[in-house]
C-alpha cells in the first residue's frame, strides 16, 4: 500500500468525484433555471391597455401581494399577464404564520419596499395602511365603477368582489329559519354551535362590529355567557362548516365561500345572513391598493383596473367559492345564488370607520385569550 | 390559559411521552439489530416514512376526525399524542441505533458486580449511577431528550386540533400560545428584546431537554465504546412480531391513511383530469425550486455542525445552536427584526436571510446527527479504504471508493438528505424571510389546505413527495453507472 502522501494516480481517482462534483454543481443551476420562469409566463406579447409606458421585457416583475386563494386568484393574475405581457411574482398569504402576514409584512417592509399591488381579502385590515401613510390615490377607470360603501374617496383602498359573513345550519338538526337559529344561539347549553377563534380574519371582523355597536359592552356579556355555556370555538372558519356539515354541531358562524364548499359536497346545509343590531348585513369585500413606493406606477394602475373590471368580478363570481361582485355587472350572467347573494351586499355594514373599534377590540381579546 | 401554564402542559406531556417512547424505541432498536438484513432493510423505510410525512398533512387528514372528538377534549389529547408518538419513536430508535455502543458494555457491568459494593465504592466514575450512565442509560437519556425535544416543539398537528369546549382548551401548545400572543400584539411592535422576554420558559425546557444529548456528544468522543453488546437470543421472535405490530400500526395510523384520506378526496372530485395539467406542472417546478435553498441549507449546516465538532469548538456550537432551539417562529422574528427591518439592505429580500435562518434552525439536528454518525467504531477500516484510493490500479482505487462510500459517505449522504427534506417542508421561516420567488412548496401545501382544496392538496403532497425520491434515484443512477464503469476498467 503507497503511503498516503504519494496519492499515486490521483487524476485518475478523482474522475468519478469530479463528475458527481458536476452534477451537483449544475443541479442548483438547472432547477433555478426553473425558477426563473416560475412566474406568471406571457404567452401573448401583445398590450391591452393603452396606458403602460414602460416595456414590459425590461422592467422587473411587478411584485404583487395577494391574501386570496390562490386557486382562485392565480387564473385571473395569470389572464392579467397574458393580456398585458407584465410579468408578476406574486406572495400568497398563509395563516401559517397567523396575522404575521402580508399586512404586517408591507409594514416592517416599509423601510425598503418591495411590493407594487395588494390584493387583500378584506377591507378592514388593508385600512391599517393608512396610518403608515403606505397607500398610493389612484381613482381609475376600476374605482369609477365600485359603489362609493366600498371603496376610499381618496383612492387608496377599493373593494371589490364580496364574501358574506353567515349563519351556516344543518337541516337535519334544525330547520334554517331565523327563529330556530334565534332560538339555538340563546340556549342555556351551546355545545352544539361553532365559531372560529375570534382572533384572526373575519370572525375579528365581525367582532370589531359587534364592538362597534356600544364599545363592546354587548359583545363582552355575550362572550363570558356563550364560553360559560359550552361554545365551541376552533381555529378557522372551514372547521366552522365542517363540524356543522357533520353534524357534529348544529350551527355557526362562517363566510359564504366556506358555506358553499359545504354545499357542493352536497352536505345538509343552509344559510342565513348574519344581521348586525341595525339590521345590517355583514359584506366583506376583496380590496386592492397600489404601494405609494411603487417604481412601476403604470402597470401597477393597469392592474388595478383589471382586477376592479366587470370581467374579474364576473370570474369570481363564477368561481366555486362564488364572491358577489360590486360593481355594475349583468345580473343574467351571474349564477343563480350570487344572484340571491346580491341585495344582501347592498345591505351591507359601513367597515371604513372601525379603526379605533378594532384596536380597542383587540386589546380587550387580548386579555381574553392570554390569561 | 397563559403562555406559562400552555408552557408547563406542553412540557408536561413531552416528558410523558418521551418516557412511553424510549422503552419503544429500545425494542425496536434492538429487533432492527437482531433482524436479518433484508427485513432490516425493511424496518428501517417503515420506521421513516412516518417521521418524514409532513405534520401538518397528517393533522389536517385527521382534523375532521378530531371535530368528531370536539365534545370529548380527553380523547382529542389523547389521539394527538398517539400521533406525536409514532413520529418521535423513530428518531429514538435513530438515536438508539447510531449513536457508538456505551463505554461500559454488560461484560464490564457483570466484572463490577462481581466485585462487589465496597470494592465499587472506590471506583468513583462507576458507582451506581456511573454504572448507568455509562452503561446502558448512555444513550437511552440523550434519545429521550431529544423525542422530549420534538414533542416540545411540534405545532403543526395542534394548531389543527385546537379546539376551545367552553372553557377547556386542548391541546396545550406554548408555541400556538406565542403565535396568538404575538399576533394580538402585532409584530411591529415588537422587538427581539421583548420576544425574547416572552421566550425565555420555553427556552429554558428546551435547554433542559437537551442537555442529555451535549452529554453524550462529549462522552461519545471521549469514551467511546468498541464492541456492541451481543444480545441473548431469548424471546427473540416475541420482539420481532411486537416490533412488526408497532411498525405495521405506525405506518397507517401516521401515513397510509393521511395520504389515503387526501387521494380520496381528489378522487372523489376527479381532480386528475385535463383541466388540472398546469397546475400539476406548476406543483413540480415549484417543488423543485424549493428544493434549491434546501439544498444548500442542508449542506451548510452539516459542514458547519461538523467543522465546529472536529475542532471541539463545542461551546460555540451550543452558542450558535441556541437560536434553533427556540424554534422557527421565535427564530424567524428575530432575523425579520435583525434583517429585514433594521438591517443593511443587502441581505434583504435575497436568499441569504432564509438561508441563513434556516441554517441556524437546521444547526441543533445537524450537529446532533454529525456526532451520531461521525462517532463510529470502524475509524481504522474506514482509513485504510481511503488508503486504498490512491491506490496505483484504478479497479483498486475504484474498490476504495466504495468502500468509504459504505462506510461513511452512505451515512453521510442519509444526514444531507434528512437535513433537506426538514428544510423542505419548513414553513415558517420560509414564510417569514424568503422573497416571493423562494416560497417553498410547503407554502402552496398550506395555503391548499387553508382553503380546503383538498383536491389539490393531494396531488401536490404527492409531487412533494416524489420530487426528492426522483432526484435522489436519478444521483444513485449516475453514481452507480460510474461505479460500474470504474471496476470494469484495468488501469
Amino acid at each position: 500500500m503507497p503511503p498516503r502522501s504519494s496519492r499515486p494516480g490521483r487524476s485518475g481517482a478523482s474522475r468519478p468525484r469530479d463528475v458527481l462534483v458536476g452534477v451537483l454543481t449544475l443541479l442548483p443551476w438547472l432547477v433555478s433555471g426553473a425558477a426563473c420562469t416560475q412566474s406568471t409566463s406571457s404567452d401573448s406579447p401583445s398590450i391591452a391597455g393603452s396606458t403602460v409606458t414602460d416595456s414590459p421585457d425590461t422592467q422587473p416583475p411587478l411584485v404583487v401581494y395577494c391574501a386570496h386563494d390562490q386557486v382562485f386568484s392565480a387564473p385571473i393574475l395569470e389572464r392579467f399577464t397574458r393580456e398585458t405581457g407584465i410579468e408578476l411574482e406574486v406572495r400568497h398569504d398563509t395563516e401559517a404564520t397567523k396575522s404575521l402576514g402580508l399586512v404586517n409584512r408591507l409594514i416592517r417592509e416599509q423601510s425598503a419596499p418591495r411590493c407594487d399591488v395588494f390584493w387583500n381579502n378584506q377591507v378592514l385590515t388593508t385600512t391599517d395602511l393608512l396610518a403608515d401613510d403606505l397607500l398610493a390615490r389612484y381613482r381609475g377607470s376600476g374605482w369609477r365603477r365600485i359603489p362609493a360603501a366600498y371603496k376610499d374617496p381618496a383612492g387608496r383602498w377599493c373593494g371589490f368582489a364580496a364574501r358574506l359573513r353567515v349563519w351556516i345550519v344543518n337541516t337535519r338538526a334544525m330547520p334554517a329559519t331565523i327563529e330556530s337559529v334565534q332560538a339555538a344561539s340563546n340556549a342555556t347549553d351551546l355545545s352544539r354551535m361553532a365559531v372560529a377563534r375570534p382572533l384572526f380574519g373575519t370572525t375579528l371582523t365581525h367582532y370589531c362590529l359587534l364592538w362597534h355597536a356600544d364599545s363592546g359592552s354587548t359583545l363582552k356579556a355575550w362572550h363570558e355567557r356563550t364560553r360559560r355555556q359550552g361554545l365551541i370555538e376552533v381555529p378557522g372558519n372551514a372547521m366552522v362548516k365542517n363540524l356543522v356539515a357533520r353534524g357534529t354541531c348544529d350551527l355557526g358562524w362562517t363566510d359564504t365561500d366556506d358555506y358553499f364548499v359545504g354545499l357542493d359536497d352536497q352536505h345538509p346545509v343552509a344559510m342565513l345572513p348574519v344581521r348586525l343590531p341595525g339590521g345590517k348585513t355583514i359584506c366583506m369585500p376583496n380590496s386592492v391598493s397600489i404601494i405609494r413606493s411603487t417604481s412601476r406606477l403604470a402597470a401597477a394602475r393597469q392592474l388595478v383596473d383589471f382586477l376592479l373590471s366587470a370581467e374579474t368580478e364576473l370570474a369570481l363570481a363564477r368561481c366555486t367559492s362564488r364572491q358577489v361582485p360590486l360593481g355594475t355587472i349583468d345580473l343574467e350572467s351571474l349564477p343563480v345564488e350570487v344572484q340571491r347573494l346580491r341585495p344582501l351586499v347592498e345591505d351591507g355594514v359601513d367597515l371604513s370607520d372601525l379603526g379605533e373599534s378594532r384596536t380597542a377590540c383587540l386589546a380587550w381579546l387580548r386579555n381574553e385569550y392570554q390569561r | 390559559m397563559s403562555l406559562e401554564v400552555e408552557c408547563g402542559w406542553t412540557l408536561l406531556r413531552a416528558l410523558i411521552l418521551a418516557l412511553i417512547a424510549t422503552p419503544t424505541a429500545a425494542l425496536l432498536t434492538r429487533s432492527l439489530e437482531n433482524a436479518s438484513p433484508r427485513s432490516r432493510q425493511w424496518q428501517v423505510v417503515a420506521l421513516a416514512i412516518p417521521v418524514l410525512t409532513p405534520g401538518f398533512v397528517v393533522g389536517y387528514s385527521y382534523s375532521n376526525l378530531t371535530l368528531d372528538l370536539v365534545h370529548s377534549p380527553l380523547l382529542n389529547e389523547l389521539f394527538y399524542d398517539l400521533l406525536l408518538l409514532f413520529q418521535i419513536v423513530p428518531v429514538g430508535v435513530l438515536v438508539l441505533w447510531m449513536a457508538p455502543p456505551p463505554p461500559l458494555g454488560p461484560t464490564g457491568s457483570w466484572c463490577l458486580r462481581l466485585a462487589g459494593p465496597r470494592r465499587l465504592a472506590q471506583v468513583d466514575s462507576y458507582g451506581r449511577l456511573g454504572q448507568l450512565v455509562n452503561g446502558p442509560a448512555r444513550n437511552l437519556v440523550p434519545a429521550f431528550g431529544l423525542m422530549a425535544l420534538l414533542v416540545f416543539h411540534e405545532f403543526e398537528i395542534a394548531s389543527l386540533f385546537r379546539v376551545i369546549a367552553g372553557q377547556r382548551l386542548t391541546p396545550a401548545s406554548w408555541s400556538n400560545a406565542m403565535f396568538e400572543l404575538i399576533a394580538l400584539q402585532g409584530l411591529g411592535e415588537r422587538s427581539p428584546g421583548d420576544l425574547w422576554k416572552s421566550a425565555w420558559l420555553p427556552m429554558i425546557c428546551s435547554l433542559g431537554l437537551l442537555t442529555p444529548l451535549v452529554a453524550l456528544v462529549r462522552t461519545a468522543i471521549r469514551d467511546t465504546g468498541t464492541v456492541r453488546p451481543i444480545r441473548t437470543p431469548e424471546n427473540q421472535r416475541i420482539r420481532q412480531v411486537a416490533a412488526w405490530t408497532w411498525l405495521a400500526v405506525a405506518l397507517a395510523v401516521a401515513t397510509v391513511i393521511p395520504l389515503a384520506t387526501l387521494v380520496h378526496d381528489a378522487l372523489a372530485r376527479s381532480f386528475f383530469n385535463k383541466q388540472s395539467i398546469p397546475g400539476l406542472a406548476r406543483a413540480v417546478e415549484h417543488s423543485g425550486r424549493s428544493l434549491v435553498p434546501a439544498v444548500i441549507v442542508a449542506v451548510c449546516a452539516a459542514v458547519l455542525a461538523g467543522w465546529l465538532l472536529q475542532r471541539r469548538r463545542l461551546k460555540t456550537l451550543m452558542m450558535v445552536s441556541l437560536p434553533g432551539l427556540l424554534g422557527s417562529l421565535l427564530l424567524g422574528l428575530s432575523l425579520t427584526w435583525l434583517l429585514l427591518m433594521t438591517g443593511p439592505v443587502a441581505p434583504r429580500h435575497s436568499l441569504i436571510a432564509l438561508c441563513l435562518g434556516q441554517t441556524l434552525w437546521l444547526l441543533p439536528r445537524a450537529a446532533l446527527l454529525v456526532v451520531l454518525l461521525a462517532v463510529l467504531p470502524n475509524r481504522e477500516s474506514t482509513h485504510l479504504a481511503r488508503l486504498l484510493m490512491h491506490a496505483p490500479t484504478r479497479r483498486q482505487r475504484t474498490a476504495g471508493w466504495k468502500l468509504v462510500w459504505q462506510q461513511t459517505g452512505r451515512r453521510a449522504a442519509w444526514l444531507i438528505g434528512m437535513l433537506c427534506w426538514w428544510s423542505y417542508l419548513e414553513l415558517t421561516l420560509n414564510e417569514l424571510l424568503a422573497s416571493p420567488q423562494w416560497l417553498s412548496v410547503a407554502h402552496r401545501m398550506y395555503q391548499q389546505m387553508h382553503f380546503g382544496r383538498n383536491a389539490a392538496l393531494s396531488t401536490t403532497t404527492l409531487i412533494v413527495m416524489l420530487a426528492p425520491a426522483a432526484i435522489l434515484a436519478l444521483l444513485v443512477s449516475i453514481g452507480r453507472l460510474m461505479l460500474g464503469k470504474g471496476l470494469g476498467g484495468t488501469r
